[in-house]
């Protein structure tokens, strides 16, 4: 049984990072046909000029935020805003984008850099705020989305972006740790969010990008929130619960190293050991882990892996369901966002998942999740990334304790 | 009535009175503004996408939730949308939304080709506008109740900042301490970027959808004396942008609104000189002379500006 136990030795390169995303960015304007790009989306800008996304309220994200734009033929990212110093980019004043006075300038901006591609040329662009539409910003190009774009870049990490996530989880793990020595009978949420956040910092992570979830699970789905889907709520508002012994917690959270996400995933107990119908729970979910481990291979399709995490689980159940949760996935992807593709079990649907194959570079969270009703549930997380003949995991690994891995 | 209706009402009314027959909005902030949910916070920026919308003529809400945890009783399970990674889905759904086939004016909050794309399909009659700058202005001037909510935020700041000017060690431990006696003072989702630098440090969070925030010099001169003392003073109804440059001090200074996180108006060397304050406005007022920074939030009242955020941290 592949657990994992250690990582991968991966060594960030930022100069390389940087000038392979920059060629890749360039490579696939040329194939979509577009003459600029022009990015206002954190993530988008982190990819084009390596100038990171903070971890602070949308509003406070958007209000004086840094600018990318990408020009075709020419070397170099434009960056307007933003902590430029260090960076290998032509650095621009800080704009404002949000507000009308702001984007007026801004768009003044944007035509020098453009030059005759503002008149005519083909430009991409992620977002444009109400105060550009306002003042009429770009109103002489032709548009596309530069989520197309985006999202074909992103799709194949490097192997710098790879070691980015590989450090964004291992941090977070350690971080985990101490949260989960802190977890006792009358903690309150806001207790352990306090140490995690303090201990994500001593990590060297300064942008936490979601508020941490410990969510305690009722143990019937009748008795907890009521969903579209008929299934689980989760991960719901965090509220402030106080943990009482025996409480069942499902954990999620997500924090970024140099631009890149972790994605931590764990069940945890309260002041006591699982019962042992929550072990069997786990270790249904083990053997959902097994099978889709198993199944993951370049050329495979999303459905191949969806149908070897379905088959595994098939002998509990008798509803049809497959072991993950309806409203999410079995795999979502990771990178400068904390999911995108590729999204194996979706609601997009069973074509979908046959028309589309995992291909090397591709990272994916592994989340199936296990639900007994009357009993609880087991589900966690685990990132492996698609290598040229199978896979490789991501993070360093993390203990599944209160619950034990059979030997 | 309670707080999220009170601003449900401020904002259809600021969209019916602009023609506005149907809000698709995409950002956190104002989606919460009408719905009053509590969702998740995440950080940063984030793509539009349609996640609530808002029929002005009714006040129907649909909202992109699969659980009604957080979501008030107001809007039932069966105006909740389940989390969807499905195009056609999005489209589906807000086609179906009643009311916005027949839309003259649907109001967005952001724009993408793509987003625009979907809706001139769905609305192929209607013109896209944005509203933004309508949600935001109508939320300039706050209700009683959103000021006790500031005023709470502000002390949970206030309780981060504390702990980062006691706390001995490097800026990184000290400002690792702030984050954490922020978060247990009741929020662990910051609203700027918490800063220790030596004596200065500046703290905000969101708490309960409102921000609070202030900053602080160590061994700081008394109130009257700080660098943002005379900008703060001259925060009384009808003061202009112009005013406020004139008061302002000969270093990096800037006013802007808050809360439900960083609003307009922007007022500082370079905009807003056109803004107009007004009571029950609430601001965020910073300036930095030298090695000596403060910031507070303060509401604009009909006499003496009131500062939210306390004195001593």
């Amino acid at each position: 049984m592949p657990i994992i136990k250690a990582g991968p030795e991966l060594e960030l390169d930022v100069g390389r990072l940087r000038g392979e995303r920059y060629d890749k960015l360039q490579g696939q304007m040329a194939a979509d046909g577009l003459d600029a790009l022009v990015l206002l989306h954190g993530p988008h800008v982190a990819y084009a000029t390596d100038c990171l996304p903070k971890g602070v309220d949308v509003t406070h994200a958007s209000a004086n935020r840094p600018v990318a734009v990408v020009m075709a033929d020419q070397p170099r990212p434009w960056l307007l805003g933003g902590e430029a110093d260090g960076l290998d980019v032509e650095a621009g004043p800080e704009v404002w984008p949000d507000i009308d006075e702001g984007a007026a300038e801004f768009g003044g901006q944007l035509d020098s850099i453009l030059g005759g591609t503002a008149r005519g040329g083909r430009v991409g662009i992620d977002l444009m705020t109400g105060a550009m539409r306002r003042t009429g910003v770009l109103s002489g190009a032709e548009t596309a989305d530069a989520a197309n774009t985006m999202g074909a870049v992103k799709l194949h990490k490097t192997i710098d972006e790879l070691a980015c996530i590989h450090q964004a989880q291992a941090r977070t793990n350690r971080a985990m740790a101490t949260v989960q020595e802190a977890l006792v009978p009358g903690v309150r949420r806001v207790e352990l969010a306090a140490v995690f956040l303090r201990r994500l910092r001593e990590e060297g992570i300064d942008a936490n990008m979601i508020d941490v979830i410990f969510q305690p699970m009722a143990r019937r789905m009748a008795d907890g929130p009521r969903t579209t889907t008929g299934h689980l709520a989760f991960p719901t508002w965090s509220g402030d619960p106080v943990y009482a012994e025996g409480d069942l917690i499902w954990v999620d959270s997500g924090s970024d190293y140099h631009g890149y996400a972790s994605d931590f995933g764990r069940t945890w107990t309260v002041g006591r050991s699982p019962t042992p119908a929550e072990q069997r729970c786990f270790e249904r979910w083990l053997a959902v882990m097994d099978a889709t481990y198993e199944a993951i291979a370049p050329g495979a399709t999303f459905a191949d892996v969806c149908a070897a995490a379905t088959s595994a689980d098939a002998p509990h159940r008798s509803d049809g369901d497959r072991p993950w949760m309806p409203h999410f996935y079995l795999v979502h992807g990771v990178g400068i966002e904390s999911a995108e593709m590729p999204f194996l079990g979706t609601d997009n649907g069973p074509d979908f998942d046959a028309a589309h194959t995992l291909e090397p570079g591709m990272v994916m969270v592994l989340e199936p999740a296990i639900w007994e009703d009357g009993t609880g549930g087991y589900r966690a997380e685990e990132i492996v990334a698609v290598t040229d003949h199978g896979w490789i995991p991501l993070g360093g690994g993390h203990p599944y304790d209160p619950f034990e891995v059979p030997t | 009535m309670s707080l999220h209706l009170q601003r449900r009402a401020r904002a259809v009314d600021a969209l019916a009175a602009a023609g506005i027959d149907m809000l698709v909005a995409g950002r956190q902030d104002h989606i919460n503004e009408v719905t009053g949910a509590h969702q998740l916070w995440t950080a940063g920026t984030r793509p539009f996408g349609p996640i609530c919308t808002l029929n002005t003529a009714t006040g129907e809400i649909f909202l992109l939730s699969t659980w009604d945890e957080g979501v008030p009783e107001d809007i039932d399970l069966d105006h909740l949308h389940g989390i969807t990674w499905n195009g056609a889905i999005i489209y589906q759904r807000l086609a179906a939304t009643p009311g916005v086939a027949t839309a003259q004016r649907i109001g967005i909050d952001a724009w993408s080709p793509g987003m625009a794309g979907l809706l001139s399909a769905v609305a192929p009659n209607a013109e896209i506008v944005p509203v933004d700058d309508i949600l935001l202005r109508a939320r300039r001037i706050k209700l009683p109740s959103e000021v006790d909510a500031i005023r709470a935020a502000c002390a949970v700041a206030a309780a981060g900042a504390a702990a980062a000017l006691a706390h001995p060690g490097t800026d990184t431990e000290r400002l690792a301490a702030g984050v954490e006696a922020m978060a247990l003072a009741g929020s662990s989702t910051p609203a700027a970027e918490p800063q220790v630098e030596g004596p200065i440090v500046d703290f905000s969070c969101i708490r309960s959808h409102y921000e609070g925030g202030l900053g602080r010099t160590a061994n700081t001169a008394p109130p009257a004396q700080r660098p943002h003392a005379a900008l703060i003073a001259a925060c009384t109804p009808g003061a202009t942008g112009h005013d406020l440059r004139r008061a302002a001090p000969d270093g990096d200074w800037l006013i802007r609104g808050s809360g439900m996180g960083f609003e307009p108006p922007v007022i500082n060397a370079r905009y807003g000189a056109n803004e107009v304050l007004e009571p029950q406005m609430v601001l965020s007022v910073s300036a930095r002379i030298g090695g000596e920074y403060a910031r507070d939030t303060v509401l604009v009242t009909e006499s003496t500006p009131a500062i939210l955020s306390p004195e001593a941290p």
